[in-house]
């Protein structure tokens, strides 16, 4: 949940927003994330960053940012005011060193130019591009930051399942201590939408693709296969075979060798799909680099029985179809003639 | 009653912008039982003849009466009727289904033409023509000689009231060629079966019974002969 941009138009007081959450059954957690220069030292940096802002449950819990730490520790409890860690690349980008003081210069929620110093005590490295070139600090030092003091940019709730935060959302929106702000599930907020849409754009093409050259060589190779037959049909035929039995002769024959070739397919195809799903394939950070959301670099399959059977089908409907057209043009050629193809 | 009757039968084929008339108004009565050749130079008319007997083709004038019926006008489906159930074929080029063993190819004449899966029947019919241990063979492992032979048992399975037989000892060496139309010979004798055939083959003319030569499109002679 959050109050869109600019700063002004922030949640004044997170309290009875949290507390309306809460009372809802789910953990609520306010953010400040904005952009900033960063420098180690007293000189005012050229690097833009994010600054985030939030409880230290959020980092353990949401983030397990404590997990992720590379060098150095975790915020220290009870100092976290006085204390800053950055992403990997972020450090790397400024040069930072373990212990030095790093110079945050944002500005206020008027507008105003405000600089914050904390302490960096830890670097890590996250699984996504964007949480390795964010900063982090507490909730505390970004309200004084941007000079809201008891409020947040946003709150985020936490949800078990993914899946079920439309759900959640939709029970939010009707909580009156959080009508005047806009709530939106994760899979609402507009750019994640817009790279969703274009990630299943991307999906689509790529499968599109892959789909129609598989289909053009199976058509192909069931088109030759039996145009190459074309003097059995005429044997068929002399001996008395109509060409409705022609036809479906052959189909099933397409239908047959594509059962053979599609199960095959698609269990090692569902082998490969179950381990790049579980293990993925690591595409390193520039595949998420000008994202601004905390993207996975990790490719995986996505494994599931809808698009299995999908595949299976489009084999077989492929085969026959390659199959159907040749063979009613073989079974509508005269006999004679087609025998004659032979010699 | 006459096996096959031709009255005033003419073939034209399209070629180009011209028409070719590959047949002139023949007429011909053909007996149960006979062992007929068709002799003349390529482009006689011979193979046209015995495609349009064989109801592989239909006459483009003329009557065609096929053991009692009369065949012209008869739809795709009808004729591949009459042709499963009355004509038995041995092509030039054997024509058998290559992924098929002799004994199945065998046994797909019987299926097409509308009797019941007769194992026992099409295994005589190899032992008729003297491939007893050649049944499960595919086409591809057999002689030339012993796939004409399957080709004669494909032909005989269905005991058709004729059996027309292209070129039959194209294909074949002279030795070959001369045990196959024995065979045929043997099998005209003792079942009765009409046999036609298409030929410049000498070895042919010596085994038959009738002959009847064509020249463009026309038959020029009509001889019997006694063996």
């Amino acid at each position: 949940m959050r109050s869109s941009f600019p700063l002004y138009e922030n949640i004044a007081e997170t309290a009875p927003v949290v507390k309306a959450i809460n009372d809802a059954g789910y953990d609520a957690h306010p953010l400040i994330r904005v952009g900033v220069t960063v420098s180690a030292g007293e000189e005012i940096g050229e690097h833009f960053g994010l600054l985030l802002g939030a409880e230290r449950s959020y980092y353990e819990d949401v983030m397990n940012l404590d997990e992720h730490i590379v060098e150095g520790a975790f915020f220290t409890p009870g100092e976290e005011s006085t204390q800053v860690i950055l992403g990997k690349t972020l450090a790397t980008d400024v040069g930072a060193k373990l212990g030095e003081e790093v110079l945050f210069l944002g500005q206020t929620q008027d507008g105003s130019i405000s600089p914050i110093k904390g302490v960096l005590v830890g670097i890590v490295d996250a699984d996504d591009a964007l949480s390795n070139r964010q900063a982090y600090a507490s909730l505390e030092r970004l309200r004084y930051l941007t000079d809201i003091p008891d409020g947040a940019i946003e709150v985020a709730v936490r949800v078990g399942d993914p899946a079920r935060a439309p759900e959640v959302a939709a029970v939010l929106r009707e909580s009156p201590a959080l009508k005047p702000y806009l709530v939106q599930a994760w899979s609402e907020r507009p750019l994640f939408a817009t790279i969703s849409d274009m990630t299943g754009l991307v999906y689509g093409v790529l499968a599109g693709s892959i789909v129609f050259i598989t289909a053009l060589g199976v058509l192909n190779t069931m088109l030759m296969s039996v145009l190459e037959r074309t003097s059995e049909v005429g044997v068929l035929r002399a001996l008395g075979m109509g060409r409705a039995a022609v036809v479906f002769l052959f189909v099933v024959e397409a239908l047959v060798i594509g059962v053979l070739g599609a199960l095959p397919g698609v269990v090692l195809g569902a082998i490969v799909s179950f381990f790049l799903e579980r293990d993925g394939v690591e595409m390193g950070e520039k595949v998420s680099a000008q994202v601004s959301m905390p993207i996975s670099t990790t490719f995986r399959a996505d494994l599931s029985l809808e698009v299995t059977l999908i595949s299976f089908a489009l084999g077989l409907s492929m085969a026959a179809l390659g199959a159907l057209l040749p063979s009613i043009r073989a079974a509508g050629i005269q006999p004679v003639d087609a025998m004659r193809s032979h010699r | 009653m006459p096996i096959l009757s031709l009255d005033k039968v003419v073939k034209r084929y399209p070629m180009g912008q011209t028409e070719v008339l590959a047949l002139k108004g023949v007429s011909l009565t053909v007996e149960p039982g006979e062992l007929l050749a068709f002799a003349g130079p390529s482009g006689s008319g011979k193979t046209t003849l015995l495609n349009i007997v064989g109801c592989l083709d239909q006459a483009s004038e003329g009557e065609v009466i096929l053991d009692g019926q009369r065949v012209n006008g008869l739809s795709a489906a009808d004729l591949g009727r009459l042709r499963a159930e009355k004509v038995g074929f041995v092509f030039q080029s054997f024509n058998l289904i290559p992924v098929l063993s002799a004994l199945e190819n065998v046994e797909l004449a019987l299926r097409l033409g509308g009797q019941p899966p007769d194992r026992a029947r099409a295994e005589q019919a190899l032992v008729d023509v003297g491939l007893a241990d050649q049944l499960h063979r595919r086409p591809n492992q057999l002689s030339g000689g012993q796939q004409q032979r399957v080709a004669i048992a494909r032909a005989l399975v269905k005991a058709p009231k004729l059996v027309i037989a292209d070129e039959p000892t194209a294909n074949l060496d002279s030795v070959n060629g001369a045990a196959v139309l024995d065979l045929m010979r043997k099998l005209n004798e003792e079942r009765g079966a009409t046999f036609l055939f298409s030929t410049h083959d000498n070895l042919v003319l010596s085994r038959v019974n009738r002959i009847v030569r064509l020249r463009d499109g026309e038959i020029v002679a009509d001889e019997r002969v006694s063996r």
